[in-house]
């Protein structure tokens, strides 16, 4: 499966909504007083348009919407579209200071569905975004609130992380140069859903894809607060 | 048992120089890239579904030569031809100069900073076997990212050069040319 049928799985999930209204049957009606004076039809779309905006725009850069407690389950793919294993998710998306974020999860990889036999294997990631002068949203390389920052060095061997709000997507990358100068790139989609976040993962080697996931999750609970 | 010692050693010590032999044939060094080429590439931009859904030729130019200890400049420049709503073809010329420096054996830093359009860019390269690779990584303040790739691999005429742009992880176009020596080597 390729990244690009993913994306393409992402967006016919999403669906479209589109106006039947014609634009151009709209009338203006000027009367001869000083302030024109508008038509009820053109009031109510430029009401709607100036909503909309409003919306749009608030929603192309908040987090807001994502913050809260979520618990799902996601299944890994081989490249060649095979299962390579089921795992049980528990994650909190929690605001941080200078507009950032927190993103706290726990994953439990199953065995034969089942978390209570010989071979569930546990793991516990936490990563903190802050935003930086211009306003990109990385992950913060401060090991407590007092240390200095430390300039992230890809041929170093550090891992560079940022994300991303697109609508009802947040995204994060993580990017890092291997020993070889080749790049692993990893792509973590989270996209807002009526019942919690849908989930998407994909890791990859020069363009290779070497595993890829989907999830879905169900949100139980508003974040911790700040 | 002496004799046999003997002969292990001598089969042992002679696979490893045809080993060796074998990895110099193939192996590229720096210096064979170094000279200049010129090409035809045709571009492919692909739309989101995968297929190809507008193609584009380019006139290349390329040179790669030495900088500082153990690294490299490649200079190159790119004339791309486009027609206007009128039909009429319009070019557009591009020109790049980077340089590379070694931080280990086959793999090299290249420049990287913000620019002047608050994007940051970072650039690195590699060298592996006949194939030198450039890679330059491009976020802007949203968030969003492009990568891009430039995979130079030897041939017998010159160098076979495949560029792909990626946008926020997803492939969108890829220009594939062959580029003939013209000087150096």
């Amino acid at each position: 499966m390729k990244s690009n049928d993913l994306s393409a799985a992402r967006s016919a999930s999403v669906g479209s909504v589109r106006s039947r209204s014609n634009p151009f049957t709209i009338r203006v009606v000027q009367t001869s007083g000083l302030a024109p004076r508008i038509s009820w039809p053109l009031r109510w779309t430029l009401m709607l348009f100036f909503w909309v905006t409003l919306t749009c725009a608030h929603a192309e850069s908040s987090l807001e919407p994502f913050f809260g407690v979520y618990v799902g389950r996601a299944e890994l793919f081989n490249p060649d579209g095979s299962l390579r294993e089921v795992r049980d998710l528990d994650i909190s998306i929690s605001p941080e200071k200078m507009d950032g974020f927190n993103a706290a999860w726990i994953s439990v990889r199953l065995v034969d569905g089942r978390r209570d036999v010989d071979g569930v294997k546990r793991w516990v990631q936490e990563s903190h975004f802050e935003r930086d002068q211009e306003g990109r949203l990385i992950e913060s390389t401060r090991s407590s609130l007092f240390a200095r920052k430390s300039k992230v060095d890809m041929l170093a061997g550090d891992t560079l992380r940022w994300a991303r709000v697109d609508g009802d997507v947040l995204s994060v990358y993580s990017m890092a140069v291997l020993a070889d100068g080749r790049y692993e790139l990893q792509i973590y989609d989270r996209s807002l859903t009526d019942l919690g976040l849908d989930l998407s993962f994909q890791r990859l080697v020069d363009e290779a894809l070497q595993i890829y996931a989907i999830g879905k999750t169900v949100r139980v609970g508003d974040a911790e607060p700040e | 048992m002496t004799v046999n010692r003997v002969m292990v050693w001598i089969s042992s010590v002679a696979a490893a120089m045809l080993m060796l032999g074998v990895a110099s044939a193939v192996a590229a060094e720096l210096r064979d890239f170094h000279g200049s080429y010129e090409g035809i590439a045709i571009a492919s931009v692909e739309s989101p579904e995968g297929q190809d859904t507008e193609l584009s030729i380019r006139n290349l130019d390329m040179a790669i030569g030495p900088a500082g200890r153990d690294g490299f400049w490649i200079d190159w420049q790119t004339l791309m031809r486009s027609e206007d709503a009128s039909g009429m073809p319009r070019y557009r010329r591009k020109s790049s100069r980077l340089e590379f420096v070694q931080v280990r054996p086959g793999v090299y830093r290249g420049p990287s900073g913000q620019g002047d359009d608050d994007v940051e860019y970072t650039s690195w390269g590699n060298l592996s076997n006949d194939t030198l690779t450039v890679y330059e990584l491009a976020r802007q303040v949203n968030g969003s990212f492009s990568l891009s790739t430039y995979r130079r691999t030897l041939t017998e005429v010159g160098l076979a050069l495949e560029f792909t742009y990626l946008r926020n992880g997803e492939r969108i176009r890829r220009v594939e040319a062959e580029m003939r020596r013209v000087s150096g080597g």
